[in-house]
């Protein structure tokens, strides 16, 4: 395979995942020189976008970090994302203080502390007092207006009304507003429908693209006269629109991105650290002072510190005990790879202290009660501190 | 309301009963305390014997299971996959077996065809190198749920009215008769009194427990067999070990995945049949020997059921598999009858053993036609539904001819012919269907009818399709959910490894977190 | 199977697909249930041979898949697995003719190559488009080859590189081929080819050191051997990265184009959002499915429209040419583009 020239950097972040973005702007908005590897899509994508602190002391210790940091990280993270949520194509509300509630797209109901702009305006209070309809679009599973009507007299005692429209085609992802820079392709249709439904607040399956996605909802319901939500939904877009403002922040602080290269092996030398990486046919070399590790998808399996491919990376945790009373399965499922073993093992090694190691297993779906992207971002935090010491 | 026949179990015997004395005229009422195939009948690999397995042991039933599995291909032909089976001979088996087994096979007139190792291997690449030779015979898969569900159908269009999730609370005798038999309907609690001719007691390894109910007693060993079934399929051939029959021998290719059974060892109450970790352990140890790529597999889920067998001298796995009616005339009883054993293959012909006893009990003369008359009619053309050609297939796999009243739901709107669980290709029409009728009150319900959540995900997906399919039955949504889960997790627990714990971790995560379901870990402990 | 006992069913690959998104999962059910589902249906999975070819090999889906599942190789074992058994498309049985009658998969129109031994240590692999559909492609890339300073020739005698019939899953009539270029290419030190599909075959399939040539430009000769006319006036730009460039021969050949991009005056770029998204020429779907790729194609020219650009580029004389099939807005290969900056000698 041919290799080609080495790529100089300061510090190497392996993984372009929250994690991975969060710290590479810290870094580079801090004046260093950093190159993002990436490859694939990291789970932080597949998220519904909304981002969770922990409230209990526990969680930060199943981390081993120390309580002095776990203080002031909640802090720095708040201004953190709120430096990074405003670049991207999609606003983000909230704060570290209030928690918010969030209708999901069964109707049931989440509690998250940052969520995107459009679902995020209605908590249960607004759907509590509103006349509340759900609109399924025909062929799209990401609503179902009549489970939802009947989840969310379930758990609330609000009667939604239900109705499903074949307006969007048969092609569920083809969405009759796209918003690409600033031009709008016709919605006439859809929001006729919408006009037509005898309701304050319309719940719709997120339909918009990459981009432009908060202005094309805004638009649409000007348009409309109603207040519309855009339901919480797995493997949809907020929490691609999240990577993206993450990533178009890390650009614009000064980052170097090599997305779409896959890390093959790490070479630990005395005064750098080698990741050699797979770009297609051709291997890529990049040199660093040091490595930001958060390649930890416990549900994909990740790259262990040495580029091992992690097939099964909660092999550690016996998530039957777990489910036989221990905590095992919820720390499994919360904490994830940056916990224990991965800090553990980074700290003992004497060659290790060029690498760190942040992220969360599975940060993407466990938002609600997992703290799943509370948890890599506060651990980026932690982990460019300690960059920024070592440099 | 007159009823000649009152069957009390939903599996394959009951089932077969009440479409055979269904067929003959009679008035039949079947009633099941949970929900069809739950016991055994919905336990087991899905094998269809072609007898070979019992030449050497029990050549009554070899001959039983040789006849049976001709007649079933015939009138089952929609839920068998008629794969052919393999015994084979590996390196370190007794070689004297192969003799005798060929001479079984030969006397019970089981046909087998012997194999040289070349011609095994070129048959299924993947099997072990290690065999030394092996038989060609006629082994099949068959979906078991599918069959009672049939059965079912067929009484039902006959007149029968069936019931599940009835269980019977009481009988109650009169001198030599059994004069009225109370059940207590769970969708409503209503407790209802019947009074039948005649009663059967069709309900396997609970069958002691209905026959004390009516005062009397059936001498039943429970033997509880755990199965592991892995994802996809190394093999299209049911593969048997050529050796005396023995724990972890077979690997039965069904639908999308594989079986590997079984188990035996013997049990007091049948509520308590679980799958231990020596169980999973022991299994794939086995099943491994024979195809050695079933070690990278991934598990799917792991069950165990009971199977209740006549009882005679020698531990389970030497007790006859054969079938034993009782009149219970000892008992004092004229219009109690208990039947036992037997086995899947051989449902059909142990209902018409029965079956002719009780119409003689009736006066009836009509013969009985099981074994002639299809379970479904063949031929209907489902391609116009607009279907792809995978779903197409798997649609007639699984009804044979579509229900009736599900054409209309597929005609319906284009969400309701989308694919709700795609590893079993399972179209959302299918569970609107199915969700609307009285047998079906809950998700577990909807899954044996369809098969969705019976793949490898395990209802990662289709499980909300199945819940929105399933209305306001069942209580509360949230409910109805933790039970399909908590059942669900019951089978993946005992193989939480590997990719499928990573599926575990994805399923907990994206239906606690996204949708605020619990996976129903805490209720299953 | 490349790992698809790893699948978690997060639907990933089914949204990421963009022929999905294009025809809907009711006409193709997307790579998951092709690749992963289907193959454990046992002997019933030649059910799946009526979508299997629908599949353009983007390879946006391997990039989706959380579990990195290779699922356009386990989509490529399905294929080869059902060839023998189905009848193809009408537009691969025409595709398959070419190949048996004249080495290509498309009617030839003229005869390219000249020398038979080698003067030159580098040779140029045009491919069946650039040498006689795109015929300018090949003109460019060669003209921009020696204005870089590399000595370069086109061999004759070469057949189609494959890559159409590993798409097809025709193992067959590939070996054919490759023994008949393999026996001209291994004279050669260098391969460089102007359709990324051909670089990926010739490395992973032959094993031969070729470059596609915007590397072999930027990473070989550089471009201080081009002399540029400076640009009357600014063209709105919007740039396609060819899947098989950009995913297949490697993520750093998108710096590569940019890089050529920002050597020519006179060029702004514009950004669509969709540059790696597939136009729907690859994987078999062009020839077999011309409506699915031609509305794939119209999608990314109506996006580059609306974005404002003038002139859609793109590195693959495949892509070019099925982008072109849209009209509404003009289309260049990038060497083309490249070399209508060009100032050659004598020219002011």
């Amino acid at each position: 395979m041919r290799e080609l020239p080495a790529i100089e950097t300061e510090v190497v972040v392996i993984g372009h995942g929250a994690t991975g973005l969060f710290a590479a702007i810290e870094l580079a908005s801090t004046g260093h020189k950093v190159l993002l590897v990436g490859n694939g899509t990291p789970s932080s994508e597949m998220s519904t976008g909304c981002i969770s602190f922990p409230e209990e002391e526990t969680w930060w210790r199943g981390l081993g970090l120390d309580d002095g940091l776990m203080q002031d990280a909640s802090d720095r993270v708040d201004q953190g994302i709120q430096k990074v949520l405003t670049v991207g194509p999609c606003t983000w509300e909230g704060t570290s203080e209030k928690r918010m509630a969030l209708v999901t797209n069964l109707g049931t109901i989440i509690r998250t502390n940052y969520a995107p702009s459009t679902s995020s305006r209605h908590d249960v209070i607004a759907v509590r007092g509103a006349k509340v309809a759900a609109l399924g679009f025909q062929g799209n599973k990401d609503l179902d207006p009549c489970l939802f009507h009947n989840m969310l007299r379930s758990e609330t005692g609000v009667e939604a009304s239900s109705s499903w429209t074949a307006t969007l085609p048969a092609e569920p992802h083809r969405p009759h507003i796209e918003m690409n820079h600033g031009v709008r392709h016709s919605h006439d249709a859809l929001s006729e429908e919408l006009q037509g439904i005898d309701a304050d607040l319309v719940m719709l399956p997120p339909f918009t693209q990459r981009g432009g996605h908060d202005r094309a909802w805004r638009d649409l319901e000007g348009v409309v006269g109603k207040r519309l939500c855009e339901v919480i939904t797995p493997l949809s877009l907020p929490g691609r629109s999240l990577v993206d403002s993450f990533g178009r922040a890390a650009l614009e602080a000064g980052a170097r991105d090599l997305n779409g290269t896959h890390l093959e092996m790490i070479d630990l030398r005395d005064d750098d650290v080698i990741a050699r990486c797979r770009s297609g046919l051709r291997r890529v070399q990049v040199r660093a002072a040091m490595m930001l590790f958060c390649g930890g998808n416990a549900v994909g399996g990740g790259l262990d510190i040495l580029g091992r491919d992690v097939i099964d990376p909660l092999s550690f945790f016996d998530i039957r005990k777990g489910a036989a009373g221990s905590s095992n399965f919820d720390m499994a499922s919360h904490s994830g790879i940056a916990c224990d073993s991965y800090f553990r093992s980074v700290r003992k090694g004497t060659r290790m202290d060029k690498v760190l190691v942040a992220g969360a297993a599975l940060p993407g779906l466990n938002f609600a009660n997992g703290y799943g992207l509370g948890t890599c971002l506060t651990t980026a935090l932690a982990a460019c501190r300690a960059i920024e010491e070592a440099l | 309301m007159r009823i000649d026949v009152l069957i009390i179990g939903g599996g394959t015997t009951g089932a077969g009963i009440a479409r055979d004395m269904a067929m003959r005229g009679a008035s039949v009422m079947l009633l099941e305390k949970g929900d069809f195939s739950g016991g055994a009948s919905g336990g087991n690999h899905g094998l269809l014997h072609s007898g070979a397995r019992y030449v050497v042991r029990d050549q009554e039933s070899a001959r039983e299971c040789a006849q049976e599995c001709e007649v079933l291909r015939n009138i089952a032909w929609h839920c068998i996959e008629d794969l052919g089976g393999l015994f084979i001979r590996l390196k370190n088996d007794d070689g004297n077996y192969v003799d005798r087994f060929e001479a079984g096979c030969h006397d019970s007139s089981v046909p087998a065809e012997r194999l040289t190792r070349k011609e095994v291997l070129e048959f299924e690449p993947m099997l072990s190198a290690q065999v030394e030779e092996g038989f060609q015979v006629r082994d099949a898969s068959i979906d078991p749920f599918q069959l009672v569900l049939a059965n079912i159908q067929s009484a039902r269009a006959l007149g029968a009215i069936v019931h599940n999730h009835s269980p019977v609370i009481e009988m109650v005798r009169e001198e030599e008769r059994i004069v009225e038999v109370r059940f207590k309907d769970r969708r409503n609690g209503q407790i209802s009194t019947i009074k039948p001719e005649l009663v059967v007691n069709a309900a396997g390894a609970w069958s002691d427990e209905v026959a004390k109910m009516a005062g009397c007693h059936v001498d039943l060993s429970k033997d509880c067999g755990a199965l592991l079934v892995m994802s996809g399929r190394l093999v299209n051939t049911l593969v048997n070990r050529l050796r005396p029959p023995s724990d972890g021998d077979i690997v039965v290719p069904n639908r999308t995945s594989m079986v590997i059974g079984t188990t035996s060892r013997s049990i007091q109450d049948p509520r308590s049949a679980k799958v231990g970790d020596d169980d999973v352990k022991l299994l794939m140890r086995e099943a491994v020997q024979m195809v050695p790529k079933l070690a990278e597999c991934r598990p799917i889920r792991a069950y165990a059921s009971v199977r209740p067998l006549v009882r005679n001298q020698g531990e389970s796995r030497r007790a006859s598999r054969s079938y034993q009616i009782y009149e219970h005339t000892d008992d004092g009883l004229d219009n109690f009858f208990s039947i036992v054993g037997g086995k899947l293959t051989t449902y059909r012909s142990m209902a018409e053993h029965l079956s002719d006893l009780l119409a003689g009990e009736l006066g009836t003369t009509d013969p009985c036609r099981t074994a002639v008359e299809p379970l479904v009619e063949r031929g209907e053309d489902i391609s116009d539904l607009g279907l792809q050609a995978l779903p197409t297939l798997q649609l007639q796999r699984r009804y044979g001819q579509l229900p009736e009243g599900m054409r209309e739901r597929a005609m319906g709107t284009t969400s309701a012919r989308s694919i709700a669980c795609s590893c079993e290709q399972v179209t959302r029409f299918e569970l609107d269907h199915f969700a609307v009728k009285e047998d079906v009150i809950d998700l577990s319900d909807l899954m044996r009818r369809t098969r969705a959540g019976m793949g490898y995900c395990q209802g990662t997906g289709c499980s909300i399709a199945m819940l929105s399919a399933l209305g306001n039955k069942g209580g509360s949504p949230r409910e109805a959910m933790s039970r399909f889960l908590c059942d669900r997790h019951r089978g993946i627990a005992p193989v939480l490894q590997g990719d499928q714990l990573r599926q575990e971790m994805f399923r907990a995560d994206l239906l606690k977190g996204v949708y605020g379901f619990s996976i129903g870990e805490e209720r299953c402990r | 199977m490349p790992g698809t006992d790893r699948c978690l069913k997060c639907s990933s690959c089914v949204r990421a697909c963009p022929v999905v998104a294009e025809i809907g999962e009711m006409t193709f059910p997307g790579p998951r249930t092709v690749a992963v589902d289907a193959p454990r249906f046992g002997p019933s999975r030649v059910a799946i041979a009526e979508v299997a070819w629908l599949c353009s090999m983007c390879e946006r889906c391997l990039e989706a898949c959380p579990s990195r599942i290779g699922l356009p190789k386990a989509m490529l074992d399905m294929r080869a697995s059902l060839f023998p058994n189905v009848r193809v498309r009408p537009g691969h049985e025409r595709l398959l003719g070419n190949i048996d009658l004249y080495g290509l998969s498309i009617e030839p129109v003229r005869k390219v190559g000249g020398e038979t031994m080698p003067k030159a240590k580098i040779a140029y692999f045009p491919g069946c488009i650039a040498s006689q559909r795109e015929v300018e492609t090949m003109e460019c890339s060669l003209g921009l080859l020696k204005a870089a300073g590399a000595e370069v020739e086109v061999p004759s005698g070469l057949v189609c590189c494959g890559s159409p019939l590993v798409k097809l899953g025709d193992e067959r009539r590939c070996e054919r081929l490759m023994d008949a270029n393999l026996k001209i290419l291994e004279r050669y030190d260098q391969v460089v080819t102007s359709c990324p599909g051909c670089t990926v075959q010739l490395v992973e399939g032959y094993g031969l050191e070729a470059l596609h040539i915007t590397e072999f430009l930027t990473e070989v000769t550089g471009t201080k051997g081009m002399r540029f006319r400076p640009g009357s006036e600014n063209i709105r730009l919007a740039v396609h990265h060819a899947c098989h460039l950009s995913r297949g021969v490697g993520p750093h050949t998108k710096e590569r184009t940019y890089e050529l991009l920002s050597e020519v005056p006179g060029i702004e770029l514009v950004s669509t959002g969709d540059e790696t998204v597939c136009c729907g020429a690859g994987g078999s779907l062009l020839s077999g499915y011309p409506d699915v790729a031609g509305r794939m194609a119209a999608r990314k020219v109506d996006s580059a429209i609306f974005c404002g650009a003038k002139i859609i580029t793109a590195a693959c004389p495949f892509c070019a040419m099925n982008l072109r099939r849209t009209g509404g807005i003009e289309v260049m290969e990038l060497t083309q583009l490249i070399s209508s900056r060009l100032r050659f000698p004598g020219q002011h």
